[in-house]
């Protein structure tokens, strides 16, 4: 029974963002302008100056913002590379870093595709002919040369972007065999002595298998793919900016990434829109007049229960949070878990939610996961170091540590005093 | 012509000037908030003898007749201090709050030093019965009583005289819980670490046969005894050290005569006839912005032994604040402090005065007052589910 109703749920769910969302018009080009950070959070502000003097109101800037809008090129970051160093004749990394921070104090990319084509421009040139260790067996190297080999043609059509073909080959080697993985250099090799590729290409993709592109976790090509379907899908969102979700500082958030970073790198369109679609209801729900439970005797009539204004705050809350938990238990996201940040994320990249909504939306977590302040644990190690002094003092001086915890607690504590938990439903 | 015209403008612009510029002495708060005496201005006057102006007139007990200027000073400065803190209210309602209501009330009618209990047919109730000290009050109007010749009446504030009564004859709550709280909490850690302490010094008992154990049992008994001791007395102790007279000279609290105002200005759809959590919180808070104090009738003991309200920050909700013979704590008060920083100081006061219009006397804080106020941040927040989230939080935050 428990089952069905969960089966139920995420069949609602799964039918909001289908029906709900059906076919917007493709009418809205997708572009990389910065339409929902704030200021960027990889231009530190001893930077902003320079940056700004070398590209803002520039002819450069004119030709960065051509070539990102090149729909030739603009898909991948490598080919995006390459123009910005024929373009602007830039040579090392850190000029077409400079280049690339320039296209973002335009607003004309955001950071999550900054991001990706800082990246694409740190690949190194590796050596011509590098030795790669083998500790394949025959019949493994023909198995992996075979995979190799139906990519071949990815790799020299010229359209597509050979980070993303690269990626596609590590993939399907690992997927065979997790050892295949671990001899790219040396299949890298065989497919060029044995002239499936050639220098030139061997050595492209020796360049991604040195950058380790396979572990990038999201690619600009995907990237591009998810703002593309987002802007067909949402094309009335404004231009809105919120430090919350472009914040990377450390101890923030996780491995010094933005909350928008990690929600691409987590979760493709559709697994966006389905998170947001989970606020959407949220508010639609907050804006509910009345909610009641009712309860149906089988011979009498029915019993209505209105709930108080909190009481439907918090059911609304304990909802959002059981339908977070039902998507979180299905396949919906891959088996990755999403968290109430990464909702409200997701519906403020949508225009679910304003800049302003997304940091008192995000402050509800305070709510149904409330964190111990500084107080609190100070109060915890006064309780504990107290409680040992009360025993360790003779009588009857052991009230006077029982009298110091009562005061330091009634001093710092900002618990409440007499909670109430009969008055309330929920 | 013209100049005869100019003349008669001058000479009546001049008297009606000279009635509008009498001083007298009156209670006010300085900047500290203390109350002290000072001559100010009475504006609006329409007598140049006594205490009867545009909006109100300011009248001694059952008296029709306004408070004259030669009356005796402790009257004058009741009688001065009313009339000059009410016009300031009514000035707060006309100017801050734009309310058509109060701009439009006819002439309200105060009385000073009236111990009778209101009657809703009869105006007074007989003067023998049980008269009334220490308080104010605001009156609804009522349609009189033609055949005992009572006269129709309007709204009216009604100061009552100060008395000093024992505070065991106080028919108001005296708040000794925090104390006794405090006290019980404490007996309570200290019995179970005796106990604790007892049951060790057991078990050490049982490997090592000192005598001084014993002693040792014997201190923490004693100390049990004594906490208890403590404990069983607290009520009497707390009466004890605590003031033993209360009086109020509520014409002289400037504080109370904004309540007393607010009462009235909300009167178009709150009603005066009985007090409820909801509507005194409201005067409270109206009463606190005229003030501009988080403070209501606090540092004024020659006027008034009685505590005083506060916005308090930590406090937290309970179900019998609902209850009528709660209705004059802080806590609504303090709550809607709280919501009028939520919703922002340009906004707060037009958001109270539009709250009050989805409301009624008898809404509950749980139910009434909280849909209210999230409704009134619908139409008038300026970012409605921002704000709306933020009230959310502060009223979970008050275990609402």
């Amino acid at each position: 029974m428990k089952n069905t109703i969960s089966y139920l749920l995420l069949f609602s769910l799964t039918f909001n963002l289908v029906a709900q969302d059906l076919p917007v018009e493709a009418t809205t080009e997708f572009s990389y302008k910065n339409i929902r950070e704030g200021k960027s959070a990889l231009i530190p502000r001893f930077k902003e100056d320079d940056i700004a003097r070398m590209y803002r109101g520039t002819k450069a800037i004119n030709v960065l913002r051509k070539i990102i809008t090149d729909k030739s090129v603009n898909r991948c970051a490598t080919k995006v590379i390459s123009a910005i160093e024929s373009q602007l004749d830039l040579v090392s990394d850190k000029d077409v870093e400079d280049a690339i921070l320039g296209l973002r104090l335009d607003d004309s990319i955001d950071d999550v595709s900054a991001g990706l084509l800082i990246h694409a421009s740190k690949l190194s040139r590796p050596l011509a002919n590098p030795i790669a260790k083998n500790e394949l067996t025959d019949e493994e190297e023909a198995k992996a040369i075979s995979i190799f080999s139906s990519k071949i043609s990815d790799i020299k059509n010229k359209s597509l972007c050979i980070e993303d073909t690269y990626r596609s080959i590590y993939f399907s080697l690992v997927k065979e065999s997790a050892k295949f993985g671990k001899h790219l250099k040396h299949l890298n090799k065989i497919a060029f002595d044995r002239d499936l590729i050639s220098e030139a290409e061997f050595r492209r993709l020796e360049t991604m298998r040195a950058g380790k592109v396979y572990e990038w976790p999201l690619s600009l090509s995907s990237y591009a793919q998810t703002l593309d379907t987002l802007a067909k899908r949402f094309p009335d969102r404004v231009k809105e900016s919120s430090e919350l979700i472009t914040d990377n500082s450390e101890g923030k958030f996780r491995n010094k990434k933005s909350l928008r970073q990690s929600l691409h790198e987590k979760y493709n369109s559709t697994q966006i829109i389905l998170l947001a679609n989970m606020v959407r209801d949220l508010k639609k729900r907050l804006e509910a007049s009345d909610i009641s439970i009712n309860i149906n005797y089988p011979d009498q009539p029915t019993e209505i229960i209105s709930l108080s204004p909190m009481e439907k705050f918090r059911f609304i809350l304990k909802l959002l949070r059981k339908e977070l938990s039902t998507i979180n238990n299905s396949s919906l996201l891959n088996g990755r878990s999403a968290s109430y940040i990464d909702i409200i994320t997701a519906a403020y990249e949508v225009g679910y939610i304003s800049s302003a909504e997304i940091e008192q939306l995000a402050a509800l977590e305070d709510i149904w996961n409330p964190k111990k302040t500084s107080q609190e644990k100070v109060m915890f190690w006064v309780k504990r170091f107290g409680g040992v002094a009360s025993i360790l003092l003779p009588p009857p001086f052991g009230f006077v540590s029982v009298m110091a915890i009562m005061l330091i607690d009634q001093y710092i504590s900002q618990a409440p005093v007499d909670r109430d938990p009969d008055g309330n439903i929920f | 012509m013209k100049n005869y015209l100019l003349i008669f403008i001058i000479v009546c612009h001049s008297s009606v000037s000279m009635a509008g510029v009498i001083k007298k002495r009156a209670v006010i708060r300085d900047e500290d908030f203390k109350a002290k005496i000072e001559e100010v201005n009475l504006p609006d006057l329409i007598s140049d003898n006594s205490y009867e102006g545009k909006y109100f007139k300011i009248v001694l007990g059952k008296n029709d007749d306004a408070v004259r200027f030669d009356e005796t000073e402790d009257l004058q400065l009741k009688a001065a201090t009313t009339y000059y803190h009410l016009n300031k209210a009514r000035k707060y309602f006309v100017d801050v709050v734009h309310s058509e209501y109060v701009q439009n009330l006819p002439q309200l009618v105060i009385r000073l030093d009236l111990i009778n209990v209101f009657n809703e047919v009869g105006h007074f109730a007989n003067d023998n019965l049980d008269p009334q000290y220490n308080n104010a009050l605001t009156i609804p109007a009522g349609v009189g009583y033609e055949p005992k010749n009572v006269k129709p009446w309007n709204i009216e504030i009604w100061f009552r005289s100060a008395k000093e009564i024992h505070i065991k004859d106080f028919k108001g709550t005296v708040d000794y819980g925090s104390v006794k709280g405090s006290i019980a909490s404490f007996r309570n850690q200290t019995h179970m670490l005796n106990f604790q302490q007892f049951i060790s010094s057991l078990l050490i008992g049982m490997v090592s046969s000192d005598s001084s154990d014993i002693g040792s049992v014997m201190r923490l008994v004693g100390s049990s005894v004594l906490v208890e001791a403590i404990y069983q007395t607290s009520d009497f102790t707390a009466e004890f050290f605590s003031r033993k007279i209360y009086r109020l000279d509520a014409a002289l609290v400037p504080e109370i005569i904004y309540h007393e105002f607010s009462h009235v200005a909300l009167s178009d759809h709150l009603e005066l006839t009985h007090s409820t959590p909801v509507n005194e919180g409201l005067a409270d808070y109206f009463a606190g912005k005229i003030a501009d104090s988080k403070k209501l009738a606090t540092k004024i003991k020659d006027y008034n032994l009685y505590d005083g309200k506060q916005v308090r920050k930590k406090q937290q909700y309970r179900a019998a604040f609902e209850r009528g013979e709660f209705a004059n704590t802080d806590f609504v008060f303090g709550l809607l402090w709280n919501i009028g920083q939520v919703v922002g100081a340009d906004i707060e006061s037009s958001f109270m005065y539009a709250m009050t219009h989805k409301m009624n006397t008898n809404d509950s804080i749980r139910d009434g007052l909280i849909k209210a106020t999230l409704t009134t941040c619908k139409e008038v927040c300026k970012d409605q589910l921002s704000d709306r989230l933020r009230l959310y939080k502060l009223f979970n935050s008050k275990n609402m």
